[in-house]
């Protein structure tokens, strides 16, 4: 096990900057996830860690050592692809062999060592079967068998989730996290899918455009957003964000409640919110609407648990508030999150 | 019944027969009816020129099966395709890992790599026969000035050597195919396989052998099957070279059939020797029938 | 672990030039392109300098490599004294009429083999296959009988249609997987918007298929251009020959006919052949690939 340093590294294709001076540093045995849109450089950065992509600038660090010009074979890292690419002419147990098989080992210790991986992922049954006989969720795991059978220092995941069906991610995410916890390598992994961000990472970057906006635990990166992108990135529906001047209000939806729902005496920041579309969805209602009044009218988003009682009316204006403390602000202009000051947004807000 | 995704409606079968039918006819008229003339040509003693002449039964297939002649031009022609082909397979292996290489300039050099395959025969025939010439030719004149060769060769005049001239020519001409056909598969292996070897430690060396070679194995031999047929009925670029000379060193079957039909004018004959030319063929068609048979129901 | 994105200063750069295997690489791989182009391309080469060459110097022991004076002298030559104008004009015809002929007739028969599937046409499109592999040899004895009792010996006519023996499957094989590649929905949808299956074909498949009309003709024109082997069996006269056969009689009488006017005729006959690779060259490296033109 070793942790992973990334230095200083960009990487500049010619046509356009994929990564773009990123440094950032893993503890050993942690789970890190790279999240962003699609095209922000996050699958770039994997690829350089892996050994696939020279970075243009910077070094990457496995451990103490400078992998940066290693071949991949050299740095004794793992990898998971999108879609797996398991080897279509060889059995799954040929599969998983391979990386043993390509470094000369013999036959017992590759037999101990394939039944020792299928078994942790549960494919002993299905070592004969080729990978087109297989579902998703099987290939997945034999990838992972794969990936695991040499003890590597580092594993990297590349969205290895993004192709199984909805209900099947959700169980696999949750193999997925259990497993790691039980090898505890460090672990980089790739996707653009939040859910899956929050649910399995020890830490959270958040990337955009080839850098870095944040890096922090799911809950730093939810309640503290570094800046109007992650805000809006990150929960869904996203963070309210209400421009008011130079400095930009935000608010979660969840944390936009009818205002007979507050305590009289709690610190609060009320809004009038003319609703136009109610959506159910079960557990909850989003309610669309527009923040009127003191605020400049803005579109916004109201989670209310179905748990609260409450009938929204259309198209009436209706007193609803923010608890202070969950206010959030902004720099309107760079877009960066600004200190909490309570008592600021209040007053600003009752004074228009 | 209809092909899934398609609709069957009234009138298509109709319009299907119809559509069919002029190539049909074309088909049965130019390949079905001539082969069945072909055996009934074959049972008679008829001279070119002549539509039937009297009925000999197996005589003409005996009189083949006997003749040195015949057997002669079997052996060549196992020469020819044997040699033509596996250098063919080879070259065409060769470049086409070269040209699955990102270079600069690599699509002119795949023009250059493939324009042989284009041109025609008679033009491939007209310029090699110009180089290999005794004592103009340039051949000789490069390896004599190499000292790889220490007077001038006989290329297509010694019987010893014909043969080479003839396959070594054929070579160029056609392994382009072999080239078009591998860089196609080769092209088609995901790029992520070979990372995936990468990172899981095979060297250039294993990831051709453990990826490369098991994912176009099957597009290997099918290419190399069709150019089997194919340079087995070959007639053109060897009767054009040397005619199926110098005493008949290069003289394969198909050049056999045309020459007994349209220089002995034994009619009769060149048709039993067609058809047993024919008979081969059949069995190397009949794997190749096989192969695809089995890679469609693969996909 | 502190985690830090930081901006200050740049380091060095990575060039992927400095790793020895790589430049190793490159090394081999630009050492290998250029001597295997050199080889293949050599003749073609040959051909084309030669044919700028004066008598003289073509039979030059030994040679230079450029022409010491170049000339055209080889290329008048072959207009004006020799026939090769009715050759290539016989070869226009030939080629163009078996062309026209496999599109039209092969054009139909394709659309049907890759839309339906009534009885019997797995078992055609199969026939199809065996009639492309069939040996020139083996039918150009009976065809040869034909030609001569219907009366067609030495006529264009009867090369344009024998020559149809193999271009037809050839047009029909490509022609299938050309129209299999467009999706049936886009004709189904014509149909539910108040097209009959026909109008669909024609306003839907066939605009969309054209690039793959055009490039099945070309392999068509091709094959039928460099044919030999019916020319020399069907045509006897100066009148009829095509330009291989033509060019085919004059080799190694070169009392007669000179290297150079040969080679020039050499390149008069290559260049229709490059002008359509220019035209069709994407879609010549993917037909290839499936297993096409024999490239005779």
């Amino acid at each position: 096990m070793a942790h992973v340093e990334v230095r200083q590294v960009s990487k500049i294709f010619a046509d356009h900057t994929a990564v773009s001076n990123v440094s950032l540093t893993t503890a050993d045995g942690e789970f890190v996830v790279l999240l962003g849109p699609s095209g922000c450089g996050k699958t770039t950065l994997l690829r350089m860690i892996a050994g696939l992509e020279l970075p243009t600038y910077g070094d990457v660090f496995i451990g103490d050592r400078r992998v940066t010009r290693l071949q991949p074979k050299d740095r004794n890292v793992a990898m998971v692809f999108q879609n797996y690419a398991l080897y279509p002419h060889l059995s799954v147990y040929e599969n998983i062999a391979f990386p043993l098989r390509v470094r000369g080992a013999n036959n017992k210790l590759t037999d101990e060592k394939v039944k020792w991986a299928a078994e942790l992922v549960g494919l002993t049954r299905l070592l004969k079967r080729k990978p087109r006989q297989m579902s998703g969720g099987e290939r997945q795991r034999t990838a992972l068998a794969r990936s695991l059978v040499r003890d590597p220092q580092v594993f990297l995941l590349d969205e290895p989730l993004s192709n199984l069906d909805a209900k099947l991610r959700h169980s696999a995410r949750e193999e997925l996290r259990q497993f790691q916890d039980r090898v505890g390598v460090t672990s980089l992994y790739v996707t653009h899918d939040q859910v899956e961000a929050m649910g399995l990472g020890d830490r959270i970057v958040v990337m955009e455009a080839g850098s870095v906006r944040q890096i922090g635990t799911p809950e730093e990166i939810y309640l503290d957003p570094a800046d109007t992108f992650v805000a809006t990135f990150i929960g869904s529906p996203p963070m309210n964000l209400v421009a008011m001047g130079d400095i930009t209000l935000g608010f979660r939806p969840e944390d936009l409640l009818p205002k007979a729902h507050f305590a009289d005496t709690a610190a609060i920041t009320q809004v009038t919110l003319n609703i136009n579309r109610v959506e159910y969805l079960g557990g909850d209602r989003l309610l669309y609407g527009r923040v009127l009044g003191n605020f400049p009218d803005t579109a916004v988003v109201a989670r209310l648990p179905s748990t609260v009682q409450y009938a929204p009316q259309l198209g009436v204006d209706l007193a609803f508030a923010v608890a202070n403390p969950a206010l959030r602000r902004f720099d309107t202009a760079t877009g960066k999150a600004l200190p909490r000051t309570v008592e600021a947004i209040g007053r600003k807000a009752a004074h228009g | 019944m209809a092909k899934p995704g398609s609709a069957a409606l009234a009138g298509d079968r109709l319009l299907a027969y119809t559509t069919l039918a002029p190539s049909a006819f074309l088909l049965l008229l130019l390949s079905g009816v001539p082969t069945i003339t072909v055996f009934v040509t074959a049972t008679q003693s008829v001279s070119t020129g002549d539509s039937s002449g009297p009925f000999v039964g197996l005589d003409n297939f005996l009189w083949a099966i006997r003749e040195p002649m015949f057997l002669t031009a079997l052996w060549n022609t196992f020469v020819w395709v044997f040699g033509s082909v596996v250098i063919e397979m080879l070259l065409g292996l060769g470049l086409a890992l070269l040209l699955n290489q990102s270079f600069k300039l690599r699509g002119a050099a795949r023009a250059v790599i493939l324009a042989p395959y284009l041109i025609p025969t008679v033009v491939a025939v007209l310029t090699w026969r110009y180089m290999l010439h005794d004592i103009v030719g340039i051949l000789n004149v490069i390896l004599l000035d190499l000292h790889i060769i220490s007077h001038p060769l006989l290329w297509l005049n010694s019987p010893s050597l014909a043969m080479f001239t003839v396959i070594m020519v054929g070579v160029w001409k056609f392994f382009p195919f072999a080239v078009i056909a591998i860089l196609g598969i080769l092209q088609s292996i995901p790029q992520e396989q070979y990372e995936a070897a990468r990172i899981d430690g095979a060297s250039s060396f294993q990831q051709f052998w453990r990826i490369t070679m098991p994912y176009i194995l099957p597009v290997f031999l099918l290419t190399m099957l069709l150019r089997t047929i194919w340079t087995f009925h070959k007639f053109d670029i060897i009767y054009l070279m040397t005619g199926g000379g110098p005493l008949d060193a290069t003289t394969t079957l198909p050049v056999l059939v045309y020459l007994k039909a349209f220089d002995d004018f034994e009619f009769g004959r060149a048709a039993a020797v067609a058809l047993l030319t024919f008979a081969i063929l059949a069995v190397l068609l009949a794997i190749y029938f096989v192969l695809i048979r089995k890679a469609e129901a693969r996909q | 672990m502190t985690v830090a994105v930081e901006g200050v200063g740049t380091p060095p750069r990575n060039r992927e030039i400095a790793d020895i295997h790589f430049i190793g690489s490159r090394i081999l791989i630009y050492l290998s392109t250029l001597l295997a182009v050199s080889i293949i391309g050599f003749p073609l080469l040959w051909m084309l300098i030669c044919s700028f060459k004066p008598s003289d110097e073509l039979y030059a022991v030994p040679p230079d490599f450029l022409p010491r004076q170049w000339t055209l002298q080889n290329y008048s030559d072959l207009f004006l004294q020799t026939n090769f104008p009715t050759y290539f004009a016989n070869s226009l015809i030939v080629a163009g009429g078996a062309t026209l002929l496999s599109l039209a007739v092969g054009g139909l028969g394709a659309y049907s083999l890759s839309r339906f599937r009534f009885f019997g046409m797995a078992a055609f499109a199969d026939a199809v296959l065996v009639s492309y592999m069939l040996p020139e040899v083996l039918i150009v004895l009976p065809l040869y009988i034909y030609v001569v009792k219907l009366g067609l010996a030495d006529t264009l006519i009867a090369l344009i249609i024998s020559n149809t023996a193999f271009t037809l499957p050839l047009t029909l094989w490509f022609m299938r997987a050309y129209f299999n590649a467009i999706p049936a929905s886009l004709e189904e949808s014509a149909m539910v918007e108040g097209c009959t299956r026909l109008k669909a074909m024609m306003r839907v498949t066939v605009p969309l298929a054209l690039p793959g009309i055009v490039s099945v003709g070309v392999f068509t024109f091709n094959q039928a251009w460099n044919e030999y082997l019916f020319a020399l069996i069907f045509i006897s006269s100066e009148r009829n020959k095509t330009l291989p056969l033509g060019l085919a009689n004059w080799i190694g009488r070169d009392t007669i006919y000179s290297w150079g006017m040969l080679l020039a005729g050499a390149v008069m006959v290559t260049i229709p052949v490059i002008v359509f690779y220019l035209l069709v060259q994407r879609r010549l490296i993917v037909g290839l690939a499936e297993g096409g033109a024999k490239g005779d």
